[in-house]
């Protein structure tokens, strides 16, 4: 299947940009995942003609295109960081990129939540009537204390932790076909 | 009062930014609200480097700062606040916080019916996180939904109990902020309830922490530019620490009582010879097993760490054969007697002593790493910053230039700050003593022991110091603040033999003249003590003793010794100039004839070859005065340099090195205090560098200091270790030499010559030499230069290293003309 994954920071380093880079390879004999940056898109405002932002119109293409999309957030202050939620608010507003768009929600942290609470906000907003993507429901793969998780290939070491990836990953590609029939 | 009002939204049209225009309004009468924007302040990017942040961003932080509350008004978008206030918080918790303990009331308005609820349950939570913190009236959410309709065309909002609630939320919020500010300045009825007055004031010293504004941040603060400074600063800077080292000391008069010290190293041969000598010198007390080990250990390693560490080949004063030693073997084992004295050692760094060699080396060791090490003179520090909650001791109140300054210590604070022997206070309530007179540094005041007190430190050894020179530790009384001077070996031997005794306070004798003291410690029925100090001991003896007395080259020439002295043509006369009684000081003076007639002193066992009756009147009398070399006692410390509080936990953070409470108690052997400034200056730099976790107890916020979470530090001071050389001005035929063998560091002149090579005229333009001694040596030395016209003069004596330096910084100069001819 055809993926589109997006990075939900803007920050040269990111945890979260190398976890999604491990989604990519992991699962590459399965399926392919193409990882997204968000740092060049404007900031999201009313006022401007979404016709004229061509970097919005570019991954509103490639979403509209994907089976499914994976949104990887790091959070800051207890939410999702500004560049994110402008991502979305781009998306959303006249463009409607998730309208039923399957969507797996991941993420790292330096602490032991796992961006936690980034991840149920990100969830609220992606089922506001405004978005309307289908979020995996239950599933949350939350990889905390990321400075021990990769190994200096920047590969998961963990094998329980990549369990629980495969099982997730496995249960969003199963709820994708069933959107797709 | 005075609101800040953000529009929580870039759009030009925008139902939230007439809300907010309508409460200004509205609300005109009662208190200042500004509308501000957000709209210019681009997307918060991590990356963006310190000192950088959008002047946007600037100029809301100031306005944030300096209001009493905020308003936010905040659309919904996506069942969420909008992005544009999301990376304003973001920009607003990340290098700067100035929305903690912020009073922020949130309204909402939105063109559904819901009106921004989902939205502002958001932000609430954001701004309830630790990075914002801010104080969020609860409850009274004014949410305006369908706000398209709400307006009419003067920008009021129709529906008059609509304006009513508004109302009602604002009144709440004006009680929110008088209520939290004044929780702090109320007054408390102590007789109602003692409980809530605990209460309040823990509130209270918590408020007065959270106000905090660092003026700069390091990884380590060293406080105390001595020998256990300025190794723990070093090695703190060679893990890796950004180092901050300050001294009361204005520069060339820093180094403690190690600048002074007879630069000899306490080491040994072997661990358990060593230990066993340690435990007898301790007992009968009791140390801690773990410290001794760890001491001990370090001693036995000394030769590999002056190696290693200050570059030096070191020198054995047990074993090394070579010429001039001066040490006797009395001091490389104070106490022979006990088991496992023979495997201690003294080490230096070079065949010398008393001259501030080990200093310098450590001071250039401090030097060398300048990028990593600023140094700040005439800085006194003046209080630990802690965090009330977690105890974490997260910085130091230091005084520069009269102002106070808050220095962050991101990964720990050392204090180095030697003993307490110029703190009158501190030596009356810990000593017992009326009056010291200090041998070393004169800026050792005991700051340190105020400040681990302040911070909840337990305390050892307080009772503990050491003397020294004549007699059972006496030097020629001086004025109080001056430093006494140190005098040992002949003079010693002049003052106690022949016809010379010393009495205390009432005139009677108290002690054996002809026992050398061990460092200040006379024998006490069988353990070595510092004697029951007197406030006025003096030394009675003839005109056979006076003019020997005159004769010796230091005390003949000594201008106390000169000026003080007393002479009466009887004993009951002298006992009257001396203030002390004439019954007891007559019947000390038959006893004494007595003993040197029988060749036996049944009082206190002197030595009878050193017993000489008194010649006929006339006698004298000269004040003595006891010395203190140093003190002992303070904050008590692990084998890790931590300090400890009462319970014996370690306060988080806080390190100690060198006299400051240090583990050397009891019978002192000489050598101890400098090899404990070399090991545990090293452990404690070390621990204090070592990054530490994140003190998340929000107690405390920060001004203008980035987040904790940055590794690198972002704002320091300008050193004092100026590292270009200055420049001096010259003449014809002047010429600038330079020498840095100086006690105080480096010592510059100027030699003015005529055309035949002759030696006009010698000025200093920059030295630190030591008070007394050395400023004499620099004042007299230049002048007979000229009128010998020659360099090699005589140095004047106790001042070999100032008159050394300076000789080689005029060879120096005369190099030069030389080179011209």
């Amino acid at each position: 299947m055809n993926f589109v994954a997006i990075e939900g920071t803007n920050a040269d380093f990111s945890y979260n940009r190398m976890l999604l880079h491990y989604i990519n390879r992991h699962f590459a004999s399965e399926h392919r995942i193409e990882v997204c940056e968000i740092a060049d898109l404007p900031a999201f405002n009313a006022d401007l003609d979404v016709n004229e932002q061509s970097a919005v119109l570019a991954l509103d293409k490639k979403i509209k295109g994907a089976d499914g999309v994976i949104i990887a957030s790091p959070e800051y202050d207890h939410s999702i960081p500004a560049v994110l939620k402008s991502t979305i608010e781009w998306l959303s507003y006249q463009l409607n990129s998730f309208y039923k768009k399957p969507v797996l929600i991941v993420g790292a942290s330096y602490g032991p939540q796992g961006s936690a609470r980034a991840q149920f906000q990100l969830r609220q907003i992606l089922s506001s009537p405004d978005v309307m993507a289908n979020v995996l429901p239950g599933n949350e793969f939350l990889l905390g204390n990321v400075m021990q998780q990769f190994d200096d290939e920047q590969n998961l070491k963990d094998p329980t932790v990549i369990g629980n990836l495969e099982t997730s990953f496995h249960d969003f590609v199963d709820y994708t076909t069933t959107f797709k029939k | 009062m005075h609101f800040i009002a953000i529009v929580g939204t870039n759009t030009k049209q925008s139902t939230n930014r007439q809300l907010l225009q309508f409460m200004a309004d509205h609300f005109s009468s009662e208190v200042m609200i500004e509308v501000c924007e957000i709209k210019d302040i681009p997307m918060f990017n991590e990356n963006k480097p310190q000192n950088d942040d959008p002047i946007e961003v600037k100029e809301l932080t100031q306005k944030i700062a300096q209001a009493d509350g905020i308003i936010i008004g905040c659309p919904e978008y996506t069942h969420s606040f909008s992005s544009a206030l999301k990376s304003t918080l973001e920009w607003l918790s990340y290098r700067v916080h100035p929305l903690a303990e912020k009073p922020v009331m949130l309204v909402g308005a939105s063109k559904y019916a819901t009106g921004a609820s989902r939205a502002q349950a958001q932000v609430r939570e954001v701004l309830d996180s630790p990075g914002v913190n801010a104080k969020v009236l609860p409850g009274n959410e004014f949410l305006l939904g369908n706000s398209h309709h709400a307006f009419d065309s003067k920008g009021n909002i129709k529906d008059k109990k609509t304006i009513e609630f508004l109302e009602q939320c604002f009144s709440h919020f004006l009680d929110f902020i008088n209520n939290s500010s004044a929780a702090s300045q109320k007054p408390v009825d102590i007789a109602a309830n003692k409980d809530s007055v605990k209460f309040v004031e823990e509130d209270k010293s918590m408020e007065s922490n959270k106000k905090i504004r660092w003026d700069a941040s390091y990884d380590v603060v060293v406080l105390g530019f001595g020998g256990a400074g300025a190794t723990a600063a070093r090695f703190a800077a060679d893990d890796g620490a950004k180092v901050l080292l300050v001294d009361s000391a204005p520069e060339g008069h820093e180094g403690g009582n190690t600048r002074y010290a007879a630069q000899l190293i306490g080491s040994g041969d072997d661990f358990d010879g060593l230990k066993k000598y340690y435990k007898n010198l301790t007992a009968p007390m009791n140390l801690d097993e773990e410290m001794i080990d760890t001491y001990v250990e370090g001693m036995v390693g000394i030769p590999d760490y002056l190696k290693k560490y200050l570059d030096v080949e070191p020198v054995s004063w047990r074993h090394d054969d070579f010429a001039g030693k001066g040490v006797a073997a009395s001091i490389i084992a104070e106490f022979p007697e006990f088991p496992g004295a023979q495997s201690h050692d003294l080490t230096t760094v070079h065949e010398g002593v008393f001259d501030a060699a080990l200093w310098q080396n450590l001071k250039q060791q401090v030097a060398k790493r300048s990028d990593k090490i600023d140094v700040l003179y005439s800085t006194p520090a003046r209080k630990l910053i802690q965090n009330p909650v977690s105890k974490v001791v997260c910085g130091v109140e230091i005084e520069r230039e009269h102002v106070l300054r808050n220095v962050k210590a991101k990964n720990g604070v050392v204090l180095a700050m030697g003993g307490f022997e110029n703190n009158q206070q501190y030596i009356e309530d810990f000593l017992g003593a009326k009056k010291l007179t200090p041998l070393g540094s004169t800026y050792n005041k005991g700051a340190g022991i105020k400040m681990a007190q302040e911070v909840g430190a337990d305390f050892w050894h307080m009772n503990n110091y050491e003397s020294l020179g004549l007699l059972h530790g006496m030097a020629f009384a001086v004025e109080e603040g001056e430093r006494g001077r140190l005098m040992l070996g002949a003079q010693n031997q002049l003052l106690s033999s022949g016809s010379i005794f010393a009495v205390g306070d009432d005139g009677s004798r108290y002690f054996n003249e002809s026992e050398e003291n061990r460092h200040g410690h006379i024998k006490n029925h069988g353990t070595w003590k510092v004697p029951l100090n007197q406030q006025h001991p003096y030394l009675v003896f003839d005109q056979t003793k006076k003019n020997e007395l005159d004769k010796d080259s230091i005390i003949g020439k000594y201008e106390p010794y000169q000026e003080n002295l007393l002479k009466a043509d009887s004993i009951a006369q002298l006992a009257q100039l001396m203030g002390v009684n004439a019954s007891i000081l007559e019947k000390a003076m038959v006893r004494f004839e007595q003993a040197a007639k029988n060749k036996e002193d049944a009082e206190f066992h002197r030595d009878p070859k050193t017993l000489r009756a008194f010649d006929q009147g006339p006698f004298y009398a000269i004040q003595m005065s006891q010395t203190v070399l140093n003190t002992q006692g303070g904050p008590r410390r692990n084998s890790r340099s931590e300090i400890l509080n009462p319970d014996g936990q370690p306060i988080p953070h806080l390190y100690s090195a060198g006299e400051l409470g240090g583990i050397c108690a009891n019978q002192y052997q000489g050598g101890g205090n400098l090899a404990e400034c070399l090991i545990f200056g090293k452990i404690a730099g070390q621990n204090a560098a070592v990054p530490k976790m994140e003190d998340t107890t929000v107690a405390y916020v920060e001004g203008r200091s980035e987040r904790d979470t940055q590794s690198a530090s972002s704002f320091t001071f300008t050193s004092d270790n100026k590292t270009e050389e200055e420049n001096f001005t010259t003449g014809k035929n002047q010429y600038i030499g330079r020498s840095d063998a100086g006690i105080g560091g480096e010592v510059v002149v100027r030699l003015t010559s005529d055309s035949k090579k002759n030696i006009k005229n010698v000025e200093i333009l920059k030295q630190s030499e030591s008070g007394d001694v050395g400023l004499e040596a620099l004042e007299k030395m230049p002048k007979e230069m000229v009128a010998k016209n020659k360099i090699d003069v005589d140095a004047v004596s106790g001042a070999s290293v100032s008159s050394k330096a300076l000789k080689s910084a005029v060879a120096d100069a005369l190099k030069q003309v030389n080179k011209e001819g």
